[in-house]
């Protein structure tokens, strides 16, 4: 069943639109990939598709429903959890209070000792500021905290950004993980090649629009894609 | 003897500064702008206590509690019709209609209240004498109000899950809302905590000083001192340097002379600024 | 009639060359100074105190005003520049309120409350006010054919583009920073010029003619105008003009409102005015500047 789908979506700030007329598809237990150059507009899509943009327009349903009308609050309720780029923590709130925001009662209390069992380096810090983790704990705070409200989407945007190759080769093993919790995923990466070795599709953006889509296997082995869009960035 | 004196001065002085960097700065750590009325906010709390004690014959209590109700709802007032339509506007622009709803205040003030002064009534007693150390009881009532207030202003943003939504707020817009919370119901909670933080300390100058409309502004650049040494945006230290600042304001009465007091806080204003720009507790906001 | 015209020209002239400052620190820079009239009052003071009881040419007092104001304005920004804006719109604030506590405290340089009299009128030409308007306009045309120069200039450009994109500020060069530095400097001549101008035309000062409520003043033509545009700082700087004007007339045609509750009005209203405009028309009533 599709999960996300955009038809014709326009995403921009102020005058201009950033993201020009976009198709895009997100099946149930899917994992898919956005690729393309800087400024594609691959993080103002994912703007929109969280509702954190100032102007949206086109065709946005999750599930059936129509999300274009929908605020950025409806989002988690709806089932679509957000991890931002770097900024993806609350700084100054502790571990667990990190998670806690995502849901209070007895359901979320055995929801957060899930988490701390599949993260158990959170689980050992829990009254820690988020912001005196490393890169790699405040990585599984960001992934722990998006799973709390059990959501069927995860938004992932370059949630490698700011790792080391080493972290980054653990975040997409996590990521290939949430396979099994029942969690599709959208995911952004700057790093495509490896990117799509985990994923089941993936779309390459150009100048706001989708140069390329495909199975990931295809968009690996196309060479005016090796050409154009993995060649350079490894 | 004489500069223990001083420092009691300086603490109840501090504790009034307090409430301000403590406005300021949950101001800027949630709206995301400098208040610059703040201190007006403060002038209105007093006016309310004066009006309720004229009204029910003078007690303090009732005119506190009055006011702390009155002003958070005209505070609240403030935020439906000014700072809600700010969201998307820069925090420059933002100063600038918060120096317009300063000087409206004040104004709205000096035109139903006039320029006379009015004096806040409390049971005067003599002070108690510890071989030399005064201790005036109004003084002391005024610290132990303003330790509840902030003891009050810190357990709804520390163990309230409403006060969790106001910190994560604080801390990601885009984060929080993206985890479903509001907006609304955290400033309508940011925007009555600053209505009563500003009514208990509008009391306490009104209590110290006179009640004038230029009372809160005056008191405005001490504040910014306190609220940017704290480190801007973070509660508790703007709370911890409003306190320091003020016991190092009143000792150093005797040797700089009472004009250059609000010098004193310019200058560690300047000297935090280059020296240690984040605040003694608090991260760098540098432009990213 | 004509007095009265040269008066209005004076006065009009004068906040027109603050505006002209506002607007290059903020409309151009993008950097705030919510301490306009410390700056002015520093050059009134200055070119006052020089000229008053020596034989201090007016002019070149003039000059050491503005260099003195544009000095303290960017030792300000300098210290300030690398954080956010808000701390710069915080610290020119304080500044005005020590500049004017100065004053009044410092009684044996300033005269304290009681002011300076007897500052000599520009010399040169016709009468002294003849002169001060003719002087008004000039610096005003100057500043102007300046900023214009300024704003076209190649630096003038990358300094709208770091107004423009506050995210890109960090990647732009260093240069372009003490750049902008030096504008806000620049401003700060322009302020302390018009400090002494106002002191030469009014022949007297004193500290609560220099209140915060000046900088407001400003403040309000530049924005009405809109932020960065020359017109709108002429056009900001009329409105403004009328209004403080025009609300004196408004006491002569409604006799039962005393001078004080006028002042409160007025201040009321430039409050008013203040909110209105930065939540709702933050670009100014003569649209946006960046799309010009």
């Amino acid at each position: 069943m599709r999960l996300l789908e955009l038809k014709e979506l326009r995403v921009g700030y102020g005058e201009v639109d950033i993201v020009r007329g976009i198709d895009l598809h997100v099946e149930e237990n899917e994992i898919v990939t956005i690729a393309g150059t800087n400024g594609a507009g691959k993080s103002t899509l994912v703007k929109g598709v969280m509702g954190l943009a100032p102007r949206t327009s086109g065709q946005m349903t999750f599930a059936g429903q129509d999300l274009l009308s929908r605020s950025a609050e409806d989002r988690r309720s709806l089932g679509i959890s957000y991890v931002p780029q770097v900024a993806n923590v609350f700084p100054s709130l502790s571990v667990s209070e990190n998670l806690s925001i995502m849901g209070r009662g007895q359901n979320a209390k055995s929801r957060m000792d899930e988490m701390f069992s599949m993260f158990p380096a959170l689980g050992r810090r829990k009254r820690t500021q988020a912001r005196a983790l490393s890169g790699g704990e405040r990585q599984q705070l960001a992934f722990a905290r998006a799973l709390m409200s059990q959501p069927k989407l995860i938004v992932l945007d370059e949630p490698t950004a700011a790792l080391s190759p080493a972290l980054s080769t653990q975040v997409f093993e996590q990521v290939k993980q949430l396979l099994s919790m029942d969690v599709a995923v959208l995911m952004i990466e700057q790093r495509a090649r490896q990117s799509l070795k985990i994923s089941h599709r993936g779309y390459i953006l150009d100048s706001g629009k989708v140069a390329m889509v495909g199975p990931a296997e295809q968009l690996l082995a196309d060479p005016e894609m090796e050409e154009l869009y993995l060649g350079v960035h490894e | 003897m004489f500069y223990a004196n001083l420092a009691m001065s300086g603490l109840v002085q501090g504790l009034l500064l307090a409430t301000l960097a403590l406005s300021v700065s949950l101001c800027f750590s949630v709206a995301k702008f400098t208040n610059a009325a703040t201190g007006d906010f403060m002038t209105v709390g007093a006016y309310v206590v004066v009006a309720i004690q004229a009204v029910t014959g003078g007690s303090l209590m009732l005119g506190v509690l009055g006011s702390c109700i009155v002003t958070a709802l005209i505070s609240l007032l403030a935020y439906w019709l000014l700072f809600r339509h700010l969201a998307h506007v820069s925090p420059i622009m933002s100063l600038v209609a918060s120096v317009g709803l300063a000087l409206f205040l004040r104004s709205v003030l000096s035109l139903f209240a006039g320029h006379e002064q009015y004096a806040i009534d409390y049971p005067i007693a003599r002070a108690i004498n510890f071989h030399g150390f005064l201790i005036v009881p109004i003084d002391l009532w005024v610290a132990l109000a303003s330790v509840a207030l902030l003891a009050l202003v810190f357990a709804v943003l520390y163990l309230t899950p409403i006060g969790l939504q106001v910190r994560a707020l604080a801390d990601n817009r885009d984060l929080a809302r993206a985890a479903g919370i509001r907006s609304r119901g955290v400033m309508i909670v940011l925007w009555s905590l600053i209505g009563i933080v500003s009514a208990v300390g509008g009391t306490i100058i009104g209590i110290k000083t006179v009640v004038i409309p230029d009372i809160g502004w005056n008191l405005l650049l001490p504040g910014f001192a306190a609220a940017i040494l704290g480190g801007l945006g973070n509660p508790l230290g703007a709370v911890i340097a409003a306190i320091l600042l003020g016991i190092c304001q009143e000792l150093s009465t005797p040797m700089v002379g009472f004009v250059y007091k609000t010098i004193f806080s310019f200058a560690v204003l300047i000297a935090v600024l280059i020296w240690k720009p984040e605040g003694l507790f608090g991260r760098v906001e540098q432009v990213r | 009639m004509i007095h009265y015209v040269i008066t209005l020209l004076s006065i009009g002239g004068i906040y027109l060359l603050l505006a002209q400052a506002l607007n290059l620190q903020f409309g151009f820079a993008g950097l705030p100074n919510f301490g306009i009239v410390g700056f002015f009052a520093i050059g009134s003071y200055a070119s006052a105190l020089l000229t008053a009881n020596g034989n201090f040419p007016v002019y070149g007092a003039m000059l050491i005003a503005g260099l003195l104001a544009a000095l303290m304005s960017f030792g300000l920004a300098r210290i300030v520049l690398r954080l956010r804006t808000d701390y710069l719109a915080i610290v020119t604030l304080s500044f005005s309120e020590i500049v004017r506590i100065l004053v009044i405290g410092e009684e044996q340089i300033t005269n304290g409350p009681r002011g300076v009299s007897g500052i000599p009128g520009i010399p040169l030409l016709w009468s002294p006010g003849v002169n001060a308007v003719v002087l008004i306009i000039a610096v005003n045309v100057l500043v102007a054919l300046a900023t214009h120069l300024l704003v076209r200039s190649p630096f003038g450009r990358s300094i709208r583009a770091m107004r423009d994109d506050e995210a890109a500020f960090a990647s732009i060069s260093k240069s372009a920073v003490s750049y902008k530095l030096r504008v806000f400097g620049l401003g700060g001549f322009v302020m302390g010029v018009a400090g002494a101008l106002y002191a030469h035309y009014f022949g007297y000062i004193s500290p609560d003619q220099f209140l915060p409520l000046t900088t407001f003043y400003v403040w309000i033509a530049v924005i009405l105008g809109g932020a960065g545009r020359l017109s709108g700082a002429l056009i900001g700087t009329i409105v403004l003009t009328l209004f403080l004007e025009g609300s004196r007339f408004l006491r002569d045609v409604l006799p039962f409102i005393s001078e004080v509750e006028m002042a409160s009005v007025r201040i009321g209203a430039i409050g008013f005015a203040l909110m209105v405009l930065a939540s709702r028309r933050p670009q100014g009533i003569m649209g946006d500047f960046t799309s010009k």
